[in-house]
């Protein structure tokens, strides 16, 4: 099963599986999201619980790999006091010309693109000179005994849902061609806020 | 209330249950070290079931991590205990209860000094 196909079917209780991480990572995000300005492109939307942590007014395009989590979304989308365009992308094949976007902001989703380097490649491509891409990802811990609880449970989140809890994202991102202006902590060093430019 | 209460109730209560269901489990008439093994074993299949249930109402990772370590050692400390004999059942909650408490709190300590030093 594909990881559009897998999210596709999950899409209607997301939500309810993601309500502990939305209300404790809110503040975080609020205060990270605040980085965003201009025409934003924002990876993998899901149902859009981060919405409501954007500040007012901006200019999105938000794209999802599945079209049921893109339906979830439509809610908060409309709720939104910006302007939200919503399209049917995968992030390794963006359909956007060179350099239109002045941020890229990315919120759980390299965890679980199947080429994230090649995500990344792309999402470089698409952003201006002096862009920003921000992400709010989860990765492995460098703690040993983290690390190993983390690969543990990375057997059973690949076949459900085709999240690897095991990435080096900070790692991709300097594959993919950026330069890492901050990589923080948000819980122990699993939860992190990175902000890059190209 | 505050997450942070929420975390060592939930350390407490999944330490204390793991331990008791442990000590219930294990047979008594086997080698401690087995018994500890064993222990340990059953406290992390109940802990993913507890992970299941409290996952999405508390978050993942403040939920994985924590219960993965109490999993082990409040089953670890059950299955000792059932080797013990006429051990009080309110003696292996609390001591269930305590790991858990005590692996919150370095969890939580653990987080602070990481979220700090960023």
């Amino acid at each position: 099963m594909s990881v559009r196909e897998k999210y596709n079917r999950i899409a209607r209780f997301y939500d309810f599986l993601k309500t502990g991480d939305t209300r404790r990572w809110e503040k975080s995000q609020r205060e990270f999201f605040r980085k965003l300005q201009g025409k934003v492109l924002y990876v993998g939307i899901g149902p859009g619980p981060e919405i409501a942590n954007f500040p007012p007014g901006l200019d999105i395009v938000a794209i999802d790999l599945s079209e049921k989590m893109m339906e979830q979304s439509q809610r908060r989308v409309d709720a939104y006091s910006g302007n939200v365009r919503l399209v049917n992308m995968n992030v390794e094949d963006l359909g956007f010309a060179d350099g239109v976007f002045d941020c890229v902001l990315a919120v759980c989703v390299f965890c679980t693109v199947e080429a994230p380097v090649q995500g990344l490649q792309e999402v470089r491509r698409v952003l201006k000179p002096g862009g920003k891409l921000l992400m709010f990802e989860h990765v492995l811990s460098q703690n040993p005994v983290y690390a190993l609880i983390l690969k543990g449970m990375n057997l059973v989140t690949q076949r459900l849902s085709g999240t690897y809890l095991d990435r080096n994202t900070a790692a991709n991102v300097e594959k993919a061609g950026f330069r890492i202006k901050s990589n923080r902590n948000v819980y122990l060093d699993i939860v992190k806020t990175i902000e890059a430019n190209p | 209330m505050k997450y942070l209460y929420w975390d060592y109730a939930i350390g407490i209560g999944a330490g204390a249950l793991v331990a008791g269901a442990a000590a219930f489990a294990v047979p008594g008439n086997i080698h401690p070290l087995v018994s500890m093994l064993l222990g340990g074993m059953l406290g992390m299949v109940v802990q993913s079931f507890l992970s299941i249930v409290l996952l999405p109402i508390f978050g993942a990772f403040e939920v994985m991590i924590p219960l993965h370590i109490i999993g082990m050692l409040a089953g670890m400390l059950g299955g000792m205990a059932a080797t013990i004999p006429n051990t009080p059942v309110h003696c292996i909650l609390s001591a269930g209860g305590a790991t858990g408490f005590g692996v919150a709190l370095i969890v939580y300590l653990s987080n602070r000094k990481l979220t700090r030093a960023a």
